[in-house]
């Protein structure tokens, strides 16, 4: 039985737009035309116990919201939702005891003073008892390795310490349902691997549902074998990451380097051309056909070295915000 | 019944580490912690001075003596200090947390989310020294009025001081909560903070329908004068009924238009 089900689920913002000036925002003072923002229109989706989503979409397509939504944070315009049975703008306090949400922009952790101290608060808050608390505690801390940093000022440590003390934080009391919101923003590579590596490890052996978003296609693609994908508030896909190119056609990149200049305009019989300088070219081709087409290739011009690639993942995304952008426009 | 107490119970012990590291947040910054401390002081004798210009007119206020109007002005000095050290600095900031978004993790938490915002941080060394001002004021203008207090009176005293700073909190709260229709509300704040100085006197300088209106429309002599009257022997019975209703009905209205308020809340954008 699903974990999470959305039903629906739309949020509508009020706002207003101000023409530029102090003329405008005196006027203000008096009237403001007001507008609506549907950021969430009626999005439907279930997700399984266990299961880890990543939720993609361009800034402002409603991710963060739709996530807000089923923490209990915003209340929706309409629809339903359901995590755990149940309805998260309810706010019970049984709800809010198994599920946690981590976001990458804000904080939990008392800044000025070490996170053990917020790790005590939350034990308190959660009603852990010590036993557990402290099993807890050394445990995430050893995964995570920062058992040296729990004594540390919140502020003096890095991005990525932070970070972790803020996942610890969130998971002491082993929630059933996490929402992760953005949780590597901003860190190097090395630190986002880290988390990536920590997140795969705790799901796999808590069998935790996951939703999480993220700006950077690696942390989906390395966690989530299913992707959620939003653009305009609408819900544009839903389904493995890697078949997302697949919707534009089944197609493979050859890039080729060449030993002699040649004209680019010889390189069209082959298949679409991507790019092109004479040396260094990268054709679009048929997946099916790419064999014969690289033998072709290697035949027929001068071509030192050559590698059949993937089209990259980011550019069926970018298709697919098109086209919830273009569906929304019409 | 069983389930409330264990929720009281949590949410004090919780109250108690809040303050505690609120404390020690304040403790990380000596210099500021030790200016914070003088700037207290520097408040306390302003204050001070005031009573010594009671004290050498020597003449009574509206029928209270100069040693009962040091009782009231002690009296005033520990509930201002509740209001000042444990919920003001929350409410001044609740405006800043619901247009800056930071709401969403308070609301995600499995207690009380009025009582997290809005008792989060706390400023001690400020309460310690207005009480402890406040309690020897008190003390002063009793033992000079050599008036018996016993027991019973001084937990009366203390039930009304008690009641009079949860009259503070819910009135003074209610006002703040605009910030989730209007978002940026300091001016409210500022505006509605000036009225705490109504109790900065007794409330019997006032005409009758000023304490009328003071006592049950907008109940802000219920803060500070209520406990002084109470021990000083001139609370009249409906007063001392009022005194002990109020609190009550005033946290209860709070506590719902704070739930109402809340289903406002737009977050901000991430």
């Amino acid at each position: 039985m699903a974990i999470i089900e959305v039903s629906g689920l739309t949020k509508t913002f009020e706002y207003y737009k101000k023409q530029e000036g102090l003329s405008a925002s005196l006027r203000g003072l008096i009237h403001r035309e007001k507008l609506l923002k549907e950021a969430v229109k009626g999005i439907d989706f279930t997700i399984e116990r266990g299961e880890m989503v990543g939720f993609l979409g361009p800034n402002g397509a409603g991710k963060t919201t739709t996530l807000k939504m089923l923490s209990g944070i915003l209340f929706p315009t309409g629809g339903k939702a359901s995590v755990m049975g149940y309805v998260p703008w309810e706010r019970k306090k049984a709800f809010k005891m198994r599920f946690a949400i981590v976001m990458g922009q804000k904080s939990q952790l008392w800044w000025d003073l070490p996170a053990s101290e917020s790790l005590a608060l939350n034990r308190h808050i959660y009603e852990l008892d010590e036993a557990a608390y402290r099993r807890s505690v050394d445990e995430l801390t050893e995964l995570l390795d920062v058992k040296d940093l729990l004594g540390v000022q919140v502020r003096r440590l890095s991005l990525g310490e932070r970070m972790k003390m803020e996942l610890i934080a969130s998971l002491l009391h082993k929630p059933e349902v996490m929402f992760l919101d953005e949780p590597t923003i901003g860190l190097d590579l090395i630190s986002q691997q880290r988390i990536r590596d920590f997140l795969r490890y705790y799901n796999t052996q808590t069998q935790t549902t996951v939703i999480l978003t993220s700006h950077y296609t690696s942390d989906i693609q390395d966690l989530c074998k299913r992707t959620i994908v939003i653009g305009d508030g609408q819900l544009v896909y839903d389904g493995p990451l890697m078949q997302i190119n697949s919707l534009f056609g089944d197609r493979k990149l050859l890039k080729i380097s060449l030993s002699e200049p040649i004209d680019c305009e010889q390189l069209n019989r082959f298949g679409t051309v991507r790019s092109c300088d004479s040396l260094q070219a990268v054709l679009e081709v048929d997946r099916g056909s790419v064999r014969e087409t690289a033998s072709e290739v290697l035949e027929k011009l001068p071509v030192v070295d050559f590698n059949i690639e993937d089209i990259p993942i980011e550019e069926g995304i970018t298709h697919l915000y098109q086209r919830g952008l273009d569906h929304a426009h019409t | 019944m069983k389930q409330i107490l264990t929720a009281i119970k949590k949410h004090l012990i919780l109250w108690g580490i809040l303050m505690k590291n609120s404390l020690m947040s304040q403790l990380e910054y000596r210099v500021n912690f030790y200016t914070g401390m003088a700037m207290e002081l520097g408040y306390l004798l302003a204050k001070t001075v005031y009573i010594i210009v009671i004290y050498k007119a020597g003449i009574p206020i509206n029928g209270l003596s100069p040693d009962e109007v040091l009782v009231f002005f002690g009296t005033y000095m520990i509930v201002t200090a509740s209001y000042a050290g444990i919920y003001a600095s929350n409410f001044w900031g609740m405006s800043d947390q619901v247009r800056n978004g930071d709401l969403d993790l308070l609301l995600v938490k499995p207690v009380s989310t009025q009582f997290i915002l809005t008792l989060k941080r706390s400023d001690l060394s400020c309460v310690i020294i207005d009480v402890g001002t406040g309690i020897a004021a008190v003390a002063i203008g009793l033992s000079r009025l050599k008036l018996s207090v016993g027991i019973l009176s001084i937990l009366g005293y203390i039930g009304y001081v008690l009641a009079g700073s949860v009259v503070g909190y819910a009135l003074f709260l209610l006002p703040q909560l605009l910030t989730f229709w209007f978002v940026k509300t300091e001016a409210v704040s500022a505006l509605v903070d000036s009225f705490w100085d109504f109790n900065n006197m007794p409330m019997g300088i006032y005409n009758r329908a000023i304490q009328s209106v003071g006592v049950f429309l907008i109940p802000i002599f219920v803060v500070t004068n209520f406990p002084a009257l109470f021990i000083l022997r001139r609370m009249e019975p409906l007063y001392a009924v009022w005194g002990i209703l109020c609190p009550v009905l005033l946290l209860t209205l709070a506590s719902l238009a704070f739930r109402f308020s809340l289903k406002r809340y737009a977050s901000a954008s991430s």
